[in-house]
């Protein structure tokens, strides 16, 4: 099982691809999202995102942005990708 | 008449010209390019933004918020301008300024002030000069970035809380196709959204923080990211215009330089006939 993430900037599509789970810095505190999550639309903090993609962990730092996670769908917005 | 050795300068100049506008054109047709490239990749972040804006204010449509609200009585109207920074590009600035101009009579008749925002000199200077209360001047410099439409985005949204202008319209040349520019006006301020009905998770979604704080910051970012799309639309329009400019006049001048060498030729062939005409006078008047 896995989730489909997409980040977005106003300048590019800065990443779109099959992950395990993401670590995001949402307002009120990190939340961790595994497939199957329930929909959710939360503001982001800027900070780290962590992604886990078969066993591996990535980190992107963000500015602030949006996250939406749909029907195993997650699409971050941000302002602008700081890494 | 003019001289064989002044129309072969006449040819010379008009050579170089064309040399130019060729390049001109050529460094017109890359640009836009580009520019198309950039219109691409806001496209899905921009998307994605108004489809969570109408998402969550089909959600709570009770919610107040003074940008999406309709004032009232208008006072103050603001048109945010787009042209571009120089010329050489047809109708391309002569046609948003005339859109303006109409639409600011229609105002004006309504007896409501005006005041502009500028964004392109060519447009600053001619409003500059008719008089136009003007409260912000950006030049386009390439490439367009973000962060000035996130400048221009809170400064309108600023005055418009603080009852400073009561509405905001966009105009710029939109990009429709290689060889048309369309004039567009939207307005920004206040908004109109049509909400989505169609989605049926729409009650199971869980909202941090809470819907109304969520759609204050989503309007301003959906104004920023439509400040940001215009403008790029105007540069690509801006290029194409150029383009086509450049290569009109790259052919006319190819068209007068071949008028130019078939003049050439006959005043060289005149020239020609009449000292043969001469030699031969002058041996006859010999031989008698």
């Amino acid at each position: 099982m896995t989730l489909q993430l997409e980040i977005y900037t106003p300048v590019q599509e800065y990443l779109k691809k099959e992950v395990d789970m993401v670590i995001v810095p949402g307002k009120m505190g990190e939340l961790g999202i595994l497939p199957q999550h329930t929909p959710l639309l939360s503001l982001l903090n800027e900070g780290m995102v962590k992604i886990k993609t078969e066993g591996k962990w990535q980190e992107i730092k963000i500015s602030e942005g949006y996250i939406e996670v749909g029907s195993n769908k997650v699409t971050i917005l941000v302002d602008n990708v700081l890494t | 008449m003019a001289t064989a050795r002044d129309i072969k300068r006449k040819i010379n100049s008009v050579k170089n010209i064309q040399q130019i506008t060729k390049a001109m054109k050529l460094i017109a047709t890359t640009k836009m390019q580009k520019s198309q490239n950039a219109i691409i990749n806001a496209r899905p972040y921009a998307n994605s933004i108004y489809h969570l804006m109408s998402r969550v204010l089909q959600r709570s449509r009770e919610v107040y918020c003074s940008l999406l609200e309709k004032r009232g009585e208008v006072k103050v109207t603001c048109f945010l301008v787009i042209t571009s920074e120089r010329g050489f590009c047809g109708g391309f600035n002569s046609n948003v300024i005339k859109a303006i101009t109409n639409l600011i009579k229609d105002k004006e008749k309504e007896s409501k002030n005006i005041c502009m925002l500028n964004l392109g000199s060519k447009g600053y200077f001619y409003f500059k000069r008719q008089n136009y209360k003007n409260i912000g001047h950006y030049p386009i410099q390439e490439p367009i970035e973000y962060s000035l439409s996130q400048d221009i985005g809170s400064i309108l949204i600023e005055k418009y809380i603080s009852k400073e202008i009561d509405e905001a319209y966009i105009t710029f040349n939109e990009f429709k196709s290689l060889s048309t520019q369309r004039v567009m006006s939207l307005r920004i301020l206040p908004l109109n959204i049509e909400p989505e009905i169609e989605e049926k998770y729409v009650n199971e979604y869980i909202y941090e923080p809470d819907p109304i704080v969520l759609l204050q910051t989503l309007i301003a970012r959906y104004i920023n990211i439509q400040i940001h799309k215009a403008l790029l639309e105007s540069f690509a329009a801006e290029q194409c215009a150029r383009m086509v400019a450049m290569d009109s006049a790259t052919k006319n001048a190819k068209e007068m330089i071949s008028n130019l060498q078939l003049n050439y030729n006959r005043v060289r062939q005149a020239a020609i006939t009449k000292e043969i005409s001469e030699i031969i006078g002058g041996r006859e008047a010999l031989s008698i």
